[in-house]
Parts: structure tokens; C-alpha cells; sequence
């Protein structure tokens, strides 16, 4: 039976298959590499229809800056809606604005005018149209911008000449100025502080607002004057001041800290007797403030000055 | 980018790879400014290999497009649950290109805008319907893994919320648990990119890292 | 998308320009192509004007919308009629239903509202040549009453603000007769439009003059107002301007540098000079001439 020669597919045939022992389960493994990928993508996945953008995601809130460039939010405004029959601002009426207002009203065009380029863009190029509504009214409002700066450049220029003019009669204006006010009587004192308060702010530039002040030669000259005319309007009515007043050299105050003091003191009689009788002291101990160094003195002063105030206003708050 | 771009990212990568190099089960989309093509990656950025990938049969309508990186822009950031999932879910977006390129692409075309010549609309170079069929085969790439994960949140953020498409028509319905977001457009947001993808990937880090720890402290209560 | 605003800019510019400027030859050729190229009531009843000719103000005008004047030429010869209107585009006044019309078929996609019938009377515009102003003057014959007069001439002196139309406006009169004042007709009031400010408000003073040592404009805000180093102002000129106002020299063509050239030679080339024995032999021969006449 072994050794019979059959087909090459009858031993295979006649192998017995169904009841031979099974062979035993391998023993589960200690250590298992799992491999490193495991996923994979689905074989059940559909292509589906573009999905389009939408606007309705995004929400513009009201305060958004780009609103600057639309009037009242619209796309574009109508020929009815749009102000043709306004003029241009003239020059004189420019002449009577202050800075602030010429400044604030430069703004206001120029906002508008980047609506009107904004809708005259979409009009002669999304609309197609050929109509220059927006553009007229554009220019209007650009003539008046021009004209805002032709006043600036013009008050200018009369600043800068009449300065120049103006330093030749300076001496005889400030002479005018001291005799009315050294000859104006008591009861008009508040009057004439107040003309001298003008005064020295349209000539020197001390302002009242101590922050507003810049120190310079003219600032120190306006500053000694001012002190100097404070003690001789008051020189009359005291004979302690005017006592002081004789004893100054050649009767006029030189010093910038001496007319420091002077210039801060109430403009009354008791405080100046004591704004005086505190420039003796100043001139008993040796203090005094040398010609070189008096700017640089009196701006330390002024800052001195502007930082107490700002202290008392805190300490008030 | 150099020719082979970096090397690291060059190839495909499992889920245990990404989490032991220290990347967030995140997906990346990227799209072309110039010609609205759109490129799927793990990482947050890709390579020329990648591109070679996903455009299998570039024609004139669909050409293979430059890596020139100022062209480039993350259009949306996928976060996932898990690392499998983010993985599977790269793979399905990569099976879907396929089919519209290569398997149905007849059927993709039929579904495209089409301009008076009879070919997919475009100004220029810009084809918007590559863009648009990225979110579509999002919905669906996200709608088939999530079969496959416990937790099915997600959070998408988009560079512009425009491009997502209307909520309610198309993501509600299929995904109800997926988050939308809008990425930071504060400054200089198309020159600070990378940092500021990598930003979103800490945060995904962190978000992994805290659910896994919750996790973790049920299963210890339970027991 | 073309860019219909922008096209002056554009090559078709000079096509299109080219269209404005018509030859004055072919100007009454185009005019006709144009006429019988427009429909009938679309066509003006004047020829158009060019764009410096179009009146601008009222004194070009002389006669405002609701001005009466009186008609002096054509079918309606003698009627008073109101100025409705300026045509801006002819320098043409359109008047009321006793002036010139015409009646013409109107297609119904351009019916007015209640429109019925196709044919529509549409007024003519009259040249201002055509009409006189017609004012109500005092009667000298019938005193307290007022006569109607047509003035002859009219002439502008003087300015005065009109309210109505909110600027200053010139007086009207006779020529001749600056004390009899025709007045503006009163126009129809209009609201404010946004733009606008108040008058009150307009004229306002805020910029009063207090220190002669503070600038009244601050120094930042010069440099917007205007180029303290604008080469207009500056005086001088540059390098820069001289080779742009002085003109190239012309070079030479060849034929003059080939003349000059020969000049040249011809100037360098050695001239003769007399020996004494060439001097002796002419004051021979002169000799020899006149010795029979000394």
C-alpha cells in the first residue's frame, strides 16, 4: 500500500483530514508590538456638493471703524440724499475761527470727503455710471479745506511780521502802558490788574495758566517789569514799600529772584509789604540770582511753582 | 522652502509618532491665495512631498500648486480628542481628495460652479470651489471618524468664519458637538502664523493633557 | 468688469476726445448725423454749446426760473411767458405752456406718470436773445398804478445778500436807469442740506487776538499748512531748475560741420605775400598806364 504508484493527487485524497488531532492554540504572548498605525481611512466615504461661504457668520458690530467711511451705513447715497446745494466755507468766514474749530471743521471734510471717493469709486466702476455728483460736491468741500489752510498760512504770516514790527514801538507801547496804569486811581484796581494781566500776556506771553508758560528772555524781562510795576503802584499807598523802593538801587528791581517773588504775590498791599519785606531778607543773606544763570533760575521756579499747584489741587480732591 | 522641505514632517506619520514628538491631535488646512487650492497636513505646516500627495492628477483647471510660502494660509485648525482620530481623520480627508481628483472625479465636476464656457468658474487663477469642497469633505471626513471615537467634540478654528459655510444648514445637523472658533486676527496675524499655530497647539496640549487627567481620576474612582 | 471711471486714462481716451473736438469742418456734418440719430424727443430744440460757453452765473443767465419775459421770435411771437427752467446743456431757457413746444411720440417704456396717448408736448428751449424781460413798473400816466413793461436792457451794478438765495446777488436794472430795479424772482425755499451749518453758528467769532508773543497757529500744525523750503518761496534757483529751463544746444548737422571744417582750412591756409620786386613791377605797369596823362 506505501509504495503503490498512483497519481501525485491520490495520497493527498487519501490523507486523513477530518479526525486528526487539532494542534494547540499558541500561548498568548507576554509581549506584543502592536503595530504602529492601526487606522485607515473609511471605505464608505461620499463626495458631497461644494458647501458655500455664507456672510450670515460674520456680524459687523456698529462701532466698527470702516463705519467712518459710510453715511448713515448705506451702500450709496441717492442724488436726493446727497447735499449739492451747500457752499463752500469763504475765506473771511474762515478768518473768524480759532484754531481749534478750523482744525476740528478740516476733520469733519476730510471724513466726508472719503465717503464721497468711497461712492464715487463704486459709481464709476461697479455701477458704471458717468455722473459727477459726488465728485462735485467733493470739490466743494476740498475748496474749502484749501481755504482752512490759506487762513492758517495768512494768520501766520501777520504774526510773524507784525512781531517784527511790532519789537520797534514795543518800548513806547510798554511806556504808555505804565503811565495809565501807575496813574490809575485805587478804586480802579481790579480794573487795571486785569488790564495788566492782558498786558503782560499780549506782550510777554506770561499766561495765567502757569503750565501754558515758556521761560525765556522775553518771559524774564515781561516778569521783572511786572514786578517792578506791582511795588511802585503800591509804593504810593505804603510807606514801607516805598521805603523799600528807595533803598532798591536806582529804584527799579534787576534781579530775577527778587522779581520772582514780586510777580507771585497777591496784588494787594499787605502782600506785597510781605513779598518785600521777604526780599530784604533775600538780599540780607546774599542771595541773589545771577544775570547768567536767570532763566535756568527762573523756569525751576515755574516748574516749583506748577508742581505745588498740581499738589494742592490733589490734596483738594 | 527647500526642495524636500523639513524633513521630519516629510512623511506620513502615526498617532503614537505625533504624541511622543510632542504635537497635538490636531489637522491642518492650509489654502493657496492664488489659486484657492487646498492642502490637508498634520503638522502645522507641509511639505512639497505633501502637495505631491494630495494634486495625483493635476490638469490646467488643477494645477500642482507652488510651496511659495506668502501664497499660503491656514485656513482652518482642526482639534481632535484623540491622536487615532486625528489621524484617521487626516486619512479620510486625504481618501476624499482622492476620490474627487482621481475615482469620481465626473462626478465631483458635475457638482462644480460652472462659467459660461462650461468649465469650473474662476477669476484669474482663483477657483473658489476647491475651498468649498475642503469644508464639504470636512463635514464628511469628521461625520465617518467620529463613528469610530467615544468622544465626538472637536473644535474647528477658522481663519475667517465666512468660509465655513451657514451653520445651520450644514454643521449643526451632521455634527452637533463640534465647537466653532475664530483664530486671533489681532495684528499682523498672516506674518505671526507660526506662532501662532503653535500657540493653538500648546492649548490643544493642554486641553489633551487635562481630559486625559479627568479621565483618569473617574476610572481611579470608579474602582 | 470694465472700469468705466477710470477711462480717461485709458487708450480709448483719445479716441474718445477725439470725438469732442470735432474738426470745425466737420462739425455741421457730425451735428446732422447726430440729429438724425437721436429720436425726436430726445432731440433738443438748440444746438448743444461747448463747455466754455455754458453760462455759469446769473448774470450770463440775466433771467432766473420764474422770471416772466416776453417772447420775440418764432410761432409764439409775442407771448409772456415764465422761465421754468435753464437748459444747462444749450444755454436754454424752458418756459411755461404759453412758450414754443412741439408734440412727439414718446415710446411707452418713457410715459410719464398718467401718460394715455404716445404723443406727448414736450416744451421747446428759446435762445436768450429771443426774449425780454417783462417787469411791473410805477405809471407815470396813471399815478399808484403799475404798468407792464418788456425791458430792453438790463444791466448789473452793485451786490446785495439775497436772502432767498442765500449769497450775495447782483442788482438788476434798466440799462441806463441803475434806480429802477428789477428784482430776482423769489425762488422756492429749500431745506438746509447736511452739510450745512448753521448761520448763526457760521458766523460765530472764536479767534480773537491776544498775544503778540504766541503763534496763533501751532508749530506741528505749519508744517501741513504749508512747505517752509516750497522752491516757490526759496528765490533761488538750483542746479537742478537751471538745466530744466535753459534749452539744449542743437548739434550740428554735417553739411555745416563740413563747412565750418572747410572754413577753417580756408582761413589756415597761407596767404600770398607781395615781394618788392612784385611791388616794383605793379608800380611799373601803373607807370607805364598813366605816364602819357601826367
Amino acid at each position: 500500500m506505501l509504495c503503490k504508484r498512483t497519481f501525485q493527487t491520490a495520497a493527498k485524497a487519501c490523507a486523513r483530514t477530518r479526525y486528526t488531532k487539532p494542534k494547540p492554540k499558541p500561548q498568548p504572548r507576554e509581549r506584543v508590538n502592536l503595530p504602529s498605525q492601526r487606522t485607515h481611512h473609511d471605505n464608505d466615504l461620499i463626495i458631497s456638493a461644494p458647501v458655500p461661504p455664507t456672510v450670515e457668520n460674520i456680524k459687523c458690530p456698529d462701532d466698527h471703524p470702516l463705519w467712518q467711511f459710510f453715511a448713515d451705513k448705506k451702500f450709496m447715497r441717492t442724488s436726493e440724499e446727497l447735499d449739492s446745494q451747500s457752499r463752500s466755507w469763504t475765506i473771511p468766514e474762515l478768518r473768524r475761527k480759532s484754531f481749534d474749530d478750523l482744525h476740528s471743521l478740516w476733520f469733519t471734510c476730510l471724513k466726508e470727503r472719503n465717503i464721497l471717493a468711497r461712492e464715487n469709486h463704486l459709481l464709476k466702476n461697479n455701477v458704471e455710471g458717468f455722473q459727477d455728483n459726488y465728485q462735485d460736491v467733493s470739490e466743494k468741500i476740498r475748496t474749502t479745506m484749501w481755504r482752512i489752510r490759506h487762513v492758517l498760512s495768512e494768520r501766520d504770516w501777520a504774526f510773524k511780521i507784525a512781531k517784527e514790527e511790532f519789537a520797534s514801538e514795543r518800548e513806547a507801547f510798554t511806556a504808555v502802558f505804565e503811565k495809565e496804569f501807575l496813574e490809575a486811581p485805587a478804586e480802579e484796581d481790579e480794573e487795571s490788574f486785569e488790564k495788566l494781566s492782558r498786558f503782560q500776556h499780549s506782550v510777554f506771553g506770561i499766561s495765567e495758566f502757569i503750565d501754558d508758560n515758556v521761560v525765556n528772555r522775553t518771559f524774564v524781562d515781561g516778569l521783572k517789569l511786572v514786578a517792578n510795576l506791582k511795588v511802585r503802584k503800591f509804593a504810593s499807598r505804603d510807606t514801607t514799600i516805598q521805603k523799600f523802593l528807595e533803598e532798591t538801587r536806582s529804584q527799579t528791581i534787576t534781579d530775577a529772584g527778587e522779581s520772582f517773588v514780586l510777580f507771585t504775590a497777591e496784588n494787594n498791599v499787605n502782600d506785597i509789604k510781605e513779598a518785600c519785606q521777604a526780599v530784604e531778607e533775600l538780599r540780607k543773606s546774599g542771595n541773589s540770582v545771577s544775570k547768567y544763570v536767570e532763566l535756568d533760575t527762573v523756569a525751576k521756579y515755574i516748574r516749583q511753582l506748577a508742581q505745588a499747584q498740581t499738589s494742592k489741587e490733589t490734596t483738594a480732591h | 522652502m527647500s526642495k524636500t522641505g523639513n524633513l521630519a514632517i516629510r512623511k506620513f506619520r502615526p498617532a503614537s509618532w505625533l504624541q511622543k514628538t510632542g504635537y497635538a491631535p490636531q489637522v491642518f488646512i492650509f489654502r493657496n491665495l492664488e489659486s484657492g487650492q487646498v492642502v490637508y497636513s498634520q503638522f502645522p505646516n507641509f511639505t512639497p512631498k505633501q502637495i505631491d500627495t494630495l494634486f495625483q492628477r493635476p490638469n490646467w483647471e488643477n494645477k500642482k500648486p507652488s510651496t511659495r510660502r506668502d501664497i499660503w494660509r491656514c485656513m482652518c485648525v482642526v482639534d481632535m480628542p484623540d491622536f487615532e482620530s486625528s489621524v484617521k481623520l487626516y486619512q479620510n480627508l486625504r481618501r476624499l481628495r482622492y476620490l474627487r481628483d482621481v475615482r469620481l472625479s465626473k462626478d465631483a465636476d458635475s457638482m462644480r460652479k460652472k462659467n459660461d464656457d462650461g468649465n469650473t468658474w474662476y477669476s484669474m487663477q482663483y477657483r473658489p470651489t476647491y475651498t468649498q469642497e475642503a469644508v464639504a469633505d470636512l463635514i464628511e471626513s469628521l461625520q465617518k471618524t467620529f463613528r469610530d471615537t467615544k468622544d465626538q467634540r472637536a473644535t474647528l478654528h477658522w481663519e475667517d468664519p465666512w468660509r465655513m459655510g451657514d451653520k445651520a444648514k450644514y454643521w449643526t445637523p451632521k455634527l452637533p458637538n463640534v465647537n466653532h472658533a475664530v483664530m486671533n486676527r489681532l495684528g499682523n496675524s498672516a506674518r505671526e502664523e507660526s506662532s501662532l499655530l503653535r500657540e493653538l497647539g500648546e492649548k490643544a496640549k493642554q486641553e489633551f493633557a487635562r481630559i486625559r487627567e479627568e479621565e483618569n481620576q473617574a476610572n481611579s474612582i470608579s474602582l | 468688469m470694465s472700469s468705466g471711471g477710470y477711462l480717461h486714462l485709458t487708450k480709448v481716451a483719445r479716441v474718445a476726445s477725439k470725438m469732442n473736438n470735432v474738426p470745425k469742418h466737420l462739425e455741421s456734418r457730425i451735428e446732422k448725423i447726430v440729429r438724425t440719430s437721436t429720436p425726436e424727443f430726445m432731440r433738443p430744440a438748440l444746438p448743444s454749446v461747448n463747455e466754455e460757453d455754458k453760462f455759469q452765473t446769473v448774470k450770463d443767465w440775466r433771467f432766473l426760473p420764474g422770471d416772466r419775459v416776453v417772447i420775440l421770435k418764432g410761432e409764439k411771437k409775442g407771448n409772456i411767458c415764465v422761465v421754468k427752467q435753464h437748459d444747462v446743456m444749450t444755454n436754454g431757457f424752458i418756459l411755461d405752456e404759453n412758450g414754443p413746444s412741439s408734440n412727439v411720440p414718446v415710446p411707452k417704456q418713457f410715459w410719464l406718470e398718467g401718460q394715455r396717448t404716445h404723443m406727448l408736448t414736450v416744451p421747446k428751449a428759446v435762445r436768450q436773445q429771443d426774449l425780454r424781460l417783462v417787469a411791473e413798473i410805477d405809471d407815470a400816466a396813471n399815478p399808484g398804478q403799475l404798468k407792464t413793461v418788456a425791458v430792453k436792457g438790463i444791466e448789473f451794478k452793485g451786490t446785495y445778500y439775497d436772502d432767498g438765495y442765500k449769497k450775495m446777488m447782483p442788482y438788476r436794472s434798466v440799462i441806463g436807469q441803475n434806480d429802477l430795479i428789477i428784482p430776482w424772482p423769489r425762488p422756492e425755499p429749500t431745506e438746509d442740506g447736511d452739510l450745512a451749518t448753521e448761520p448763526a453758528l457760521a458766523r460765530e467769532q472764536t479767534f480773537w487776538i491776544d498775544s503778540i508773543v504766541k503763534n496763533p497757529v501751532p508749530r506741528d500744525a505749519l508744517l501741513t499748512v504749508r512747505n517752509p523750503r516750497s522752491k516757490f518761496r526759496r528765490g533761488t534757483l538750483t542746479a537742478r531748475d537751471i538745466s530744466k529751463l535753459v534749452a539744449p544746444k542743437m548739434p550740428l548737422s554735417e553739411t555745416k560741420k563740413a563747412y565750418l571744417a572747410e572754413k577753417k582750412e580756408l582761413a589756415q591756409r597761407p596767404r600770398p605775400s607781395i615781394t618788392d620786386e612784385e611791388k616794383a613791377a605793379i608800380g611799373q605797369k601803373i607807370y607805364d598806364h598813366l605816364k602819357d596823362h601826367l
